[in-house]
């Protein structure tokens, strides 16, 4: 621990004051994100996490969609936090010198007390002394009594004294305490003497200024709904208790059994929305659609299986990337049914009654049936909601309020992932980084005045040890020197921030960075700011664009920090996080300027696409984009009794754009209601292939069905076609497959749901150091666990620049740029990160090998200089150092000559 | 032959493999004590030299264990691992070494069941290729 608070130290923040206490409630990643970037502020946090390791379900994965792989080592990663030594597998925990974890703890009590809360938490996970325990296993081997595994799902047993899984962090054995006897075998068998069963939890009390709530989500339970066979049947289970059954095997191949007889599994069904999308649950959990396709993709691709058959109403695949995640399912021969069967009939193997019309109702027996059971509020939310006075949602989620998704009824407690409704990783790690910044800022973030040798660090005592308590609250102490990293320079910060674009992603990062104190210069390439906010006119809930556009603009100004340019582009883009030096060209008069800042985030945004000669569009009047309805709809120019057609996808999920636009579903959904509103009497119908309201946005789709919007869903391959009739009106022709034939439908107004096509063209990108993928999206660090960070360490990416978003979203995902942009501000000098490769220009051939390797752009051809090395972009994996062939570059600590050492001294050993 | 006992120098990845490694032990998987284990932070970091200066300092195997495919914490450092070592491999068998001394596999950081049994299925194998010939030349 010493180690890492001199780490901390040497890349200390800056902040000047002593620091604010935040309070984060739940281990999962939401929680650890939320820690790392109030941590990265230079704040202490006190993470509270009621099982006995971090982690959460994510543990219990083994792949990750979109990609299907790991990735769980990309999550600890911070823009300044602590190097490598500390940045670990997600399994493995979170090691920062600010964040004091608290494991098998709860918090019991939350009072009011100014604008925090003074909070009683009760330590548990005692009976085994963590100090004293070394972790050896030996009180789990004598001890009699088996218990269900819970990170198993129920499927194996563990023992009452146990680790949740190998990698669990703290390293040492918990007791069950509700499982155990006492009977005090373990005492006898602990080599360390660390056992004391009965030892009372602690309660200790803390101050903090803000809470961030993220204790996760639970699985919908399917014994609720017994046509399942659930539990009655062993071949009938769960999405997540497949993932233990194929955990073993998943990575490296092998074969899936069935549990009831251990026979290969061939064909497997997946059971989309039990317990979501009903009577008592309206909602779409969301996550489920993705996690069935990632499964089934690894039991075609790694596992022995046949057949896998996805039974859903619509494939949601919403999210960046997803939609090519459904091309490669089809690709492997994973097969999607539009069909919601009834229940499982139990016999030998489970049979799946299935109704699909027009095809009637037949049975399908099954090796294996999955069941994607719901996401429902976690266990205790209720309690923990109301100890800080948070409103709940009728569902019993975290009731969120506009804008952005972290935001809760008490104004000093924020919430992000799965208490706040279904929400994939992705969005609960945006979430948790707005969290973050909204919980950092109430705490008090004091701007950039630089004090030489001040450096945030907390004293942190360990809570589990009676004798240990310090004077709470826990507070930061300023202490009086910086210790230095050997090798490179540390780079100056230069404490102001770039922000391209000023939508409501780039608007609410610029807002969130100046009201921390630091100036923000916020570039717009159209003469006005606003973005979406200026040509949206409603949203489906939280107040009008144009009202939350005017907050923004009034409290920019308020900060007095922003300079704002309009007609204004960047042409060039140069430096490193902390230095960086951008060209600014005035678009009227195309003069140009410098601007020297230390963090900048890309929010160039989107633009609907125009689907010029598409469906008659550009050839008949009445063939409109939804941006364009929406206009009319404001302006009120629909009345009498009109038949609107809206045609969904145009421009999207095609062969040239393969990707889904995610807001198009909504929007139309949207318009279909204000339509409605306005004129009564009018027909819509939507023709689309599947209708994508993921989560609470299901009540949207849900309130248009019931206002008599008629929604039918067409092949994929067979597109609606519109014409022009003789008497100048259009008509829609399409194929009903519900019908077997084709139908003509006279329209008043043909509306196209057409895409979102990104405003950053490839050229734009590179001069910013970006990549873009095919649909000219930029490309994050990691599209899991880094979302809102480009491929080039320290620049940050929020709204549609990289995918389309809600306006919500942009403004989360803009303030959870603005926590990693500020996490680089707050700190006066950023030093290089241990573990950079060094670099001796003498030897240089200028040969750019390592320029090709480097997949974080540190390495740079410099005239006169050779190939050097950017340290503070440098990741530290040496593939560089391998590719020289002149040995001019070297890793400090794992040098080539160390290395070889190293093998002799091995060698030596044995012989 | 059966009393050979070999020694493998393996290089592992921080990321996946040296964690499934450290899996093994705190699950406390048994597998065979033969291998020397050298950390490195990514697997596209290992010069072929390092392998090179293994087998003729008298290693019998190496090993070099990383991320599986997709899941490199640098993105496609253990791909160029595996385009330099299968060209290595190559070289190997034109200087008269078994290329069979030289293993690539690829560990996730939960495999630690897997480490250990590919662990154990090296020590196997490279029993049955025998001791490296260049080690004893060179020791003598």
């Amino acid at each position: 621990m010493a180690g890492s608070l001199e780490r901390a130290r040497a890349g200390g923040s800056a902040f000047d004051r002593e620091a604010g206490h935040v309070l984060v409630v739940g281990g999962g990643p939401a929680g650890l994100r939320a820690a790392l970037d109030v941590a990265d502020l230079g704040l202490a946090v006190t993470l509270v996490e009621r099982a006995a390791a971090t982690g959460g379900t994510l543990t219990q994965l083994d792949a990750q969609y979109p990609t299907v792989d790991c990735g769980a080592c990309q999550i600890l990663e911070s823009v300044a936090g602590p190097p490598w030594p500390a940045r670990r597998c997600l399994r493995a925990g979170l090691d920062h010198p600010l964040v004091t974890v608290l494991t098998s703890s709860r918090v019991v009590r939350a009072e009011r007390l100014g604008r925090g809360y003074e909070v009683a938490i009760e330590v548990g996970g005692r009976w085994i002394d963590p100090e004293r325990c070394v972790g050896c296993g030996a009180c789990a081997e004598v001890c009699p009594v088996t218990v269900p595994d819970e990170h198993e799902c129920g499927m194996r047993t563990r023992k009452a004294s146990f680790r949740r899984h190998g990698q669990a962090q703290p390293p040492v054995h918990t007791i069950d305490e509700a499982a155990c006897t006492r009977c005090g075998e373990c005492v006898e068998g602990c080599p360390s003497g660390a056992i004391e069963l009965g030892r009372e939890p602690l309660e200790r009390e803390i101050r903090v200024d803000a809470v961030v709530l993220a204790a996760g989500f639970s699985g919908f339970d399917p014994a609720l709904q017994p046509a399942w066979a659930w539990g009655r049947h062993r071949d009938v289970v769960t999405a997540l208790e497949l993932e233990r059954l194929i955990g073993p095997v998943v990575q490296s191949g092998g074969t899936l059994r069935r549990r009831s007889d251990g026979a290969p599994a061939e064909r497997v069904a997946f059971v989309q929305c039990v317990g979501s999308r009903d009577e008592e649950r309206p909602y779409c959990s969301a996550i489920c659609c993705m996690h069935a396709l990632k499964e089934a993709i690894l039991l075609k691709e790694r596992l022995s299986v046949r057949e896998a058959d996805i039974y859903a109403i619509d494939m949601r695949c919403v999210g960046k990337g997803y939609e090519a995640t459904l091309a490669r399912a089809f690709e492997a021969g994973v097969r999607v049914v539009h069909a919601r069967p009834g229940a499982v009939e139990p016999g030998e193997r489970p049979m799946l009654r299935v109704e699909q019309p027009p095809y009637g109702q037949r049975l399908e027996p099954y090796d294996l049936v999955v069941l994607s059971v719901g996401v429902t509020p976690p266990a205790g939310l209720a309690e923990l909601a109301a100890l800080f006075g948070v409103e709940r949602d009728e569902h019993g989620f975290v009731r969120t309020v506009s804008d952005g998704l972290a935001r809760t009824s008490a104004e000093a407690v924020f919430a992000c992932g799965g208490v706040t409704g279904p929400c994939d990783i992705p969005w609960s790690i945006a979430g948790a980084s707005e969290a973050a910044m909204l919980a950092a800022a109430r705490a008090g973030l004091p701007g950039p005045r630089r004090v030489e040798a001040a450096a945030a660090s907390a004293v942190l005592a360990d809570l589990r040890r009676p004798e240990a308590v310090p004077a709470l609250p826990l507070r930061g102490l300023s202490e009086g020197r910086v210790l230095e990293a050997p090798g490179p320079e540390p780079v100056q910060v230069t404490a102001r921030a770039l922000v391209i674009g000023a939508g409501p992603a780039g608007l609410s990062a610029t807002l969130s960075i100046a009201e921390a104190g630091f100036d923000v210069t916020l570039v717009e390439r159209s003469p006005k700011p606003g973005g979406g906010l200026r040509w949206l006119r409603r949203r489906l809930g939280g107040p009008a664009p144009v009202e939350l556009l005017e907050g923004l603009l009034a409290r920019l100004e308020a900060t007095g920090r922003v300079e704002l340019l309009t007609e204004t582009e960047v042409v060039a883009h140069r430096g490193a996080p902390g230095a960086y030096v951008a060209t600014l060209r005035d678009l009227p008069n195309g003069g140009e300027r410098l601007l020297r800042h230390g963090a900048a985030i890309v929010a160039t945004g989107a633009r609907e696409l125009e689907p010029a000669g598409r469906f008659l569009r550009g050839e008949h009047p009445s063939v409109i984009t939804q941006l364009e309805l929406e206009e009319r709809l404001a302006e009120g120019e629909l009345a009498g009794r009109p038949t609107v057609v809206m045609i969904q996808c145009v421009g999207s999920r095609e062969p040239a754009r393969p990707a889904c636009s995610r807001v198009c579903c909504q929007e139309a959904v949207k318009n279909a209601l204000a339509i409605l509103e306005k004129a009564p009497d009018a027909r819509v119908l939507v023709l689309h292939r599947d209708i994508r309201t993921p989560g609470f946005d299901e009540r949207w789709y849900e309130a248009a069905r019931r206002a008599g919007v008629l929604f039918v869903r067409l092949d994929d391959d067979r597109p609606p076609r519109v014409e022009r009739r003789q008497d100048g009106g259009l008509s829609v022709v399409f194929d009903d497959p519900l019908l077997g034939r084709p139908v003509r439908a006279a329209a008043d107004l043909v509306v196209l749901s057409a895409g979102a096509r990104p405003a950053l063209d490839g050229a734009g990108a590179s001069r910013l150091g970006l990549r873009l993928d095919a649909g000219g999206h930029v490309v994050e660090a990691s599209p899991k666990f880094r979302p809102v960070e480009a491929t080039r360490r320290g620049l940050l990416v929020a709204g549609m620049a990289l995918a389309p978003v809600l306006v919500d979203e942009a403004m989360a995902q803009g303030r959870a740029a603005a926590a990693r942009a500020l996490a680089i501000l707050g700190r006066q000098r950023l030093a290089p990160r241990p573990g950079a490769v060094a670099f001796r220009a003498a030897f240089c051939a200028s040969c750019g090998l390592c320029i090709d390797v480097c997949q974080a752009g540190a390495r740079e051809l410099e005239e006169g200089k050779g190939a050097v090395v950017h340290a503070s972009l440098c990741q530290g994996c040496g593939a560089c150092v391998a590719a020289c062939p002149s040995g001019t570059t070297d890793q400090p600590g794992l040098d080539s000559r160390s290395v070889l050492t190293t093998i002799d001294e091995c060698l030596e050993v044995t012989s | 032959m059966s009393d050979f006992d070999p020694t493998i120098v393996a290089f592992l990845c921080n990321w996946c493999s040296y964690t499934a490694a450290d899996l093994a032990g705190t699950s406390r998987i048994a597998y065979p004590p033969n291998l020397r284990i050298i950390r490195v932070m990514c697997t596209g970091r290992i010069d072929p030299v390092f392998v090179m200066k293994a087998l003729s300092s008298g290693a019998d195997g190496v090993l070099v264990a990383g991320c599986h495919p997709g899941d490199c914490h640098y993105q496609t450092g253990n791909y160029r691992a595996r385009r330099r070592l299968t060209m290595l491999k190559e070289l190997l068998g034109a200087v008269g070494i078994d290329p069979e001394r030289l293993w690539l596999r690829w560990v996730g950081a939960s495999e630690g069941d897997l480490f250990a049994r590919t662990a154990a299925d090296m020590v196997e194998g490279i029993r049955k290729l025998g001791p490296n010939p260049l080690g004893r030349a060179w020791s003598a």
